[in-house]
């Protein structure tokens, strides 16, 4: 019978030699791009994130510059200042909105929480040609491209939605003004 | 109402700390204070006798809108003609060696010789004889049935001299015009130690001027129902600074509550809200020995440092500014409030015929809250008059909406002369709101 110390050193170099090659394979791979219905139904579900939190900026700067001061204004000094409370607001929104469409899947990718419906390969999705994106704004901007490619363009639009938002309030503040603001009721001349 | 007479420089100090707490709201009840003294008006009590003075709605002096105020007058009993000691004796003359005059029986050449503009040096006998006719003053008679306290030190020139002239005119004044008041005293005896270079008064001056103004004082204070008496021969002495006193700007806050000015104040409260106390021919129980402190200084400090900082805040964050500017102003800011901002806003629309002329109305409000309370260049302001803060206290807006703003609705009687202008118009309301903050704040 032969001492199985002989044969270790061959089996060892076997084992080393089988190792390397499959790793050399499993690396050298080409990775495959997700499906283009993934891609499509990944950027849709995306997309209406981004719309809603458009929409959501716009409305929501002119709404709570409007109805929030009667309540933070008891308590803080900043809602007190019919202007500056508007600016506030809408930069509030729209660092909310920025932080949850366009920062937290760069840094924190897709596949959980608010975007569980989103694959975590969407990204990969910006290499697949054609697979009928949407594009920003149904259509408006970016068609055919992968929605969390245009994420400069959803930075300008919030950017946009937040300024008609605060204009908006600022318009409907001032007409707020001229009924129920403190000159309406001064008593003019008898 | 109740009436004190603050002689001299104690007298003038107890009331500036006197003041702050009346416009703090811890001393409740108004009062009228009348100044007696040969210096002048020190600028703290100069600046709040302005203030109270703007404050004015009604056609009495003291009406404010919905609240009678103190008033604060000044009797100058110096001698303003005159340089010296001598020329105020002899008419102008003048003193020199060669002059023969009685004031050298009764004064040696250093006194007659001391300018009048200065004070009287703790020299009691010089006010007695410069004075009096100074003190046929009405401001020293009573309202009927009131309390009046006299508030003086038997140390310097100005309290030794005049307090028992000042009791005996009074007295007089309330026979006369056949007015029955309670007549009360906070004397003080020693209680501080003078600097001599600065003052030129020397200590034992002051201990002499004691001795014989507490003597005469038996007779003096025969009508007194009560009296109470700081300091004293044994008393533990504090350090006054003259010249800050003088200027009154932003005089601390003592410490402890024994300080023998806060101690005074205390008592001039105790003997104004008094009442058990009756009536004794026994010069010794008239004096009251002991009695417990009717305000707590920490609390009052809390107050202070509240009502203090919400102003600053009213302030600096433009309050009626951003009131007229914003839809939801009742909201915020309270209806009170706004309402009072409304009223004056009326008033200054009416006076100068129609509300497109005096659209600005808030900003003049804002600006003279701002002046009223920081003061300019040739004027105290208001907040100079408490001492400086070093401590912080959050301070919202809700705060002001809690405040208790006077009522403004119904037929008002206010005094049109008092109005002339948008400026005068826009001061007054500064001023009543500056008042209510600091007395209603929370």
């Amino acid at each position: 019978m032969q001492h199985p110390s002989r044969l270790m050193p061959i089996r060892a170099m076997a084992w080393f030699i089988l190792l390397v090659s499959l790793t050399t394979q499993v690396l050298g791979q080409t990775p495959t791009l997700p499906a283009r219905t993934s891609c499509k139904q990944w950027d849709d579900t995306y997309l209406e994130y981004f719309n809603a939190f458009f929409w959501m900026i716009l409305i929501g700067s002119c709404v709570l510059s409007l109805i929030l001061p009667p309540l933070l204004g008891r308590f803080a000094w900043w809602a007190t200042s019919p202007r500056w409370r508007i600016v506030w607001i809408t930069l509030g929104m729209l660092v909310f909105g920025i932080l949850i469409v366009v920062v937290w899947p760069q840094a924190l990718g897709f596949g959980w929480l608010l975007y569980s419906g989103v694959g975590e390969r969407y990204p990969d999705c910006t290499n697949v040609s054609q697979f009928g994106a949407t594009g920003l704004l149904y259509g408006a901007v970016g068609t055919n491209i992968a929605a969390i490619a245009l994420w400069p363009y959803m930075l300008l639009l919030f950017l946009v939605a937040a300024l008609i938002g605060a204009v908006l309030a600022f318009v409907l503040s001032e007409v707020l003004l001229q009924r129920l603001g403190l000159y309406v009721r001064v008593k003019g001349a008898e | 109402m109740n009436k004190i007479v603050a002689i001299g420089g104690t007298g003038q100090l107890v009331l500036h700390y006197y003041l702050q707490l009346y416009l703090l709201g811890v001393i409740t009840d108004p009062f009228e204070a009348v100044v007696v003294d040969t210096d002048d008006l020190i600028r703290s009590l100069s600046a709040g006798s302005d203030f109270l003075a703007d404050l004015q709605y009604g056609p009495e002096h003291n009406e404010a809108l919905g609240a009678i105020v103190p008033a604060i007058e000044w009797v100058e009993v110096s001698s303003n003609d005159y340089n010296t000691v001598a020329d105020a004796l002899t008419g102008g003359y003048g003193f020199s060696d060669m002059t023969r005059h009685p004031m050298q029986a009764f004064f040696n050449r250093d006194t007659l010789v001391q300018n009048l503009s200065q004070g009287l040096y703790a020299r009691p006998a010089l006010s007695s004889v410069i004075s009096q006719e100074k003190l046929q003053s009405e401001a020293l008679i009573p309202q009927n049935d009131s309390v009046l306290a006299i508030v003086s030190s038997v140390l310097g020139g100005t309290g030794g001299g005049l307090t028992a002239p000042i009791i005996a005119q009074i007295q007089s004044h309330a026979k006369e015009v056949d007015v029955t008041m309670k007549l009360r005293a906070v004397i003080f005896g020693e209680y501080f130690n003078p600097d001599q270079k600065e003052s030129k008064i020397e200590r034992k001056r002051i201990q002499s001027n004691q001795t014989l103004v507490l003597r005469s004082l038996r007779e003096a204070l025969k009508d007194v129902h009560s009296f109470y008496i700081v300091g004293g021969p044994k008393a533990q002495l504090i350090s006054r600074d003259a010249e800050q006193e003088k200027k009154g700007e932003q005089l601390p806050w003592p410490k402890e509550a024994s300080d023998p000015i806060w101690h005074g104040m205390q008592a001039l409260e105790y003997l104004f809200t008094e009442t058990k106390m009756s009536g004794t021919d026994e010069f010794e129980k008239r004096e009251v020995e002991v009695f417990d402190d009717p305000n707590d200084l920490a609390k009052a400090n809390t107050r202070l440092k509240q009502r203090l900082l919400t102003v600053e805040n009213l302030i600096k964050k433009e309050a009626v500014v951003r009131m007229a500017k914003d839809p939801w102003a009742s909201l915020i800011w309270g209806a009170g409030f706004t309402r009072l901002i409304i009223h004056f806003w009326s008033i200054a629309a009416r006076v100068e015929g129609g509300k497109e002329r005096v659209a600005d109305f808030p900003t003049k409000v804002q600006q003279a809250l701002k002046t009223l309370w920081r003061g300019k260049e040739d004027q105290l302001g208001l907040g100079k008059l408490f001492p400086q803060l070093t401590e912080s206290h959050p301070v919202r807006p809700k705060n002001l909406s809690k405040i208790g703003w006077p009522e403004v609705s119904g037929r008002l009687r206010f005094d049109p002369d008092l109005m002339g202008g948008v400026d005068e118009i826009a001061r007054r309301a500064a001023a009543t709101i500056l008042f209510r903050v600091l007395r209603e704040g929370v």
